[in-house]
């Protein structure tokens, strides 16, 4: 047995200790100080001092709200966006290599970029101002790639055998979609959506721009809106004495991320993948 | 200078065949009638600039075994492709000549490629079952095609599996997965799958090749069985079979570059007296 081969022993669980003491690092304040702060009354009142005390419910509702639009419009235009890319990287057009590489352009420009694009397009061009529809338009276009470019990964995983036998079957294309590739694709869908859903919740730079910091309850789409994230960063940084504030609306944060990511995929599970039946 | 493809046949290449093959095929042969169900004139395939497949006439038999061997390469799967139009589905390709099914020309624009695939039924080399149950595998094509009735879906979907000889293997069983099959089921499943939308041809393509001997056998016999109520055409490698199988035999070899049909007959003539002296030494393993 080698030394290098002895050390490697060595190293691969200490690098595993390492990335699972990253997150313990990271999460066990989060709990520590958040979880005993976090009651019925922290999730279902106004804030007030700013946030240093009372709840945080508009921010909650906010940020349903944002995620709501941004999924109402990246999902559908995502889904489609992906079946006819594949569709293309099938036949290695050219429109299909441009359109991936815009995609991969897009997934990795920082969110400030983002912020401003919302903000000089959605806020000031469509005159949306700072609203939770401006907010969420731009992190539609922020989830998109990511989202885009992980269903077509699953949409070309489903074997092309499948698509012969339905095309010599004279199924037509939107039989074979939704019988046979929707299905077959659900996990990566499920994927996508997962890690739309967390870029999404964790967005702040961006939304500071277009959906603003107003911590009142939104009544309407078009109210500025202030998102968990947002909250944070604002009470973290520039509320003296609100640290337990700050503690418990990450706490809540996570648990909901949680409980978002776990519903998307029991969810795609259900409505697609279950029609598959494997082995 | 006699070129290679006219020099006469050596004599000691005419083999016999075994008499049992031939007894099957004549108990069953009085049921097909005796017209062209596909009649194919001056057919030619490119893709691209890359013509693959030039000048192919052939009159194929309602309710015979048509087998296309040859080398790889030389166009069986591609003129294949054409008698349903799965063709279209190549990017790049283009096909000149005619098709005739029952008098319309398959590649008019008055052929809706759907359509034509509904008659027209191909089972493809590994076998493709969708990742559904064994019953939504043979509901899915009826649905599509308006049949809603419970009583039908049932009936329809029982004769297809009776007529593959998998109904006693899975009736107990038809919730489950397809994917769970043996590699012989499945194909078996395959050619269900295609026999329940009752399509009056069959094109297979080298069906038995993906699979073990005793499945191979299973469905090479399933095929002799379809014989006389279905048109077969059927690509095969495997030259034993297509003597044990076919009634025409067509020979396709690459000429110049390009695929052609070299030798077309009964299969019985082709493999005692070959006219060709290609389709000759390709029986007797001297070349291909």
């Amino acid at each position: 047995m080698t030394a290098a081969y002895r050390l490697s022993e060595l190293a691969y669980p200490f690098a595993a200790a390492c990335c699972v003491g990253m997150l313990a690092l990271l999460l066990g304040p989060i709990f520590l100080h958040g979880w005993h702060t976090v009651t019925w009354s922290f999730l279902t009142e106004d804030p007030t001092h700013s946030g240093r005390g009372g709840g945080i419910l508009p921010i909650l509702v906010s940020t349903g709200l944002l995620l709501c639009v941004a999924m109402a419009v990246a999902v559908p235009s995502g889904l489609a966006a992906a079946i006819l890319l594949s569709e293309e990287t099938r036949k290695c057009t050219s429109l299909s290599r441009t359109v991936s590489t815009s995609l991969d352009v897009l997934a990795g420009v920082p969110s400030i970029v983002y912020g401003l694009f919302g903000n000089a397009f959605f806020s000031i061009y469509l005159g949306l101002g700072f609203s939770i529809l401006s907010g969420g338009l731009t992190l539609a276009c922020m989830v998109l790639p990511i989202f885009v470019r992980t269903a077509e990964a699953g949409f070309i995983a489903v074997p092309d055998d499948w698509r012969l036998g339905a095309a010599a079957l004279g199924l037509s294309k939107w039989t074979t979609l939704v019988r046979i590739q929707l299905p077959a694709a659900a996990p990566s869908i499920a994927v996508g959506l997962v890690l739309g859903i967390g870029r999404a919740l964790a967005e702040t730079a961006a939304l500071i721009f277009t959906s603003g910091y107003v911590d009142r309850m939104p009544s309407s789409l078009l109210d500025s809106g202030r998102s968990l994230s947002v909250h944070i960063y604002d009470l973290s940084m520039n509320i003296p004495g609100a640290e337990r504030s700050a503690y418990a609306s990450a706490f809540v944060l996570i648990v909901l991320l949680l409980i978002i990511n776990g519903s998307a995929s029991w969810l795609t599970e259900r409505l697609l993948h279950r029609r598959i039946v494997r082995s | 200078m006699m070129s290679a493809l006219e020099a006469p046949l050596p004599e000691f290449l005419t083999v016999g065949q075994p008499p049992e093959a031939k007894a099957v095929k004549e108990s069953t042969l009085h049921l097909a009638p005796i017209h062209p169900a596909l009649s194919v004139k001056g057919l030619a395939v490119s893709y691209g600039y890359r013509r693959v497949l030039s000048n192919v006439d052939m009159d194929i038999t309602a309710g015979h075994i048509t087998a296309l061997i040859g080398p790889s390469g030389c166009g069986k799967t591609s003129f294949l492709s054409c008698l349903n139009r799965m063709i279209d589905l190549v990017p790049h390709s283009s096909v000149t000549g005619k098709i005739m099914l029952h008098g319309v020309d398959l590649h008019g624009r008055q052929v809706v490629p759907l359509m034509l695939r509904r008659r027209v039924g191909m089972v493809f080399q590994r076998p493709n079952p969708f990742p559904l149950s064994i019953h939504r595998n043979l509901e899915m094509p009826l649905r599509e095609i308006g049949v809603r009735h419970r009583t039908e879906l049932e009936s329809r979907v029982h004769a297809a599996l009776v007529s593959v000889g998998l109904w006693a293997e899975v009736k107990d069983q038809l919730n489950k997965s397809a994917l769970a099959l043996s590699g012989g089921q499945q194909q078996r499943l395959c050619i269900a799958r295609a026999l329940v939308l009752e399509p009056s041809t069959l094109l297979l393509d080298e069906p038995c090749s993906a699979l073990d001997p005793i499945s191979s056998g299973a469905v090479e016999d399933l095929i002799v069985q379809l014989r006389g109520r279905y048109t077969i055409v059927v690509v095969t490698h495997n030259l034993a079979q297509a003597r044990r199988i076919a009634d025409e035999v067509a020979m396709f070899w690459v000429v110049e570059g390009c695929g052609a049909l070299i030798e077309f007959g009964p299969a019985e003539r082709v493999f005692k007296a070959p006219q060709h002296c290609l389709t000759c030494e390709y029986i007797c393993g001297m070349r291909g």
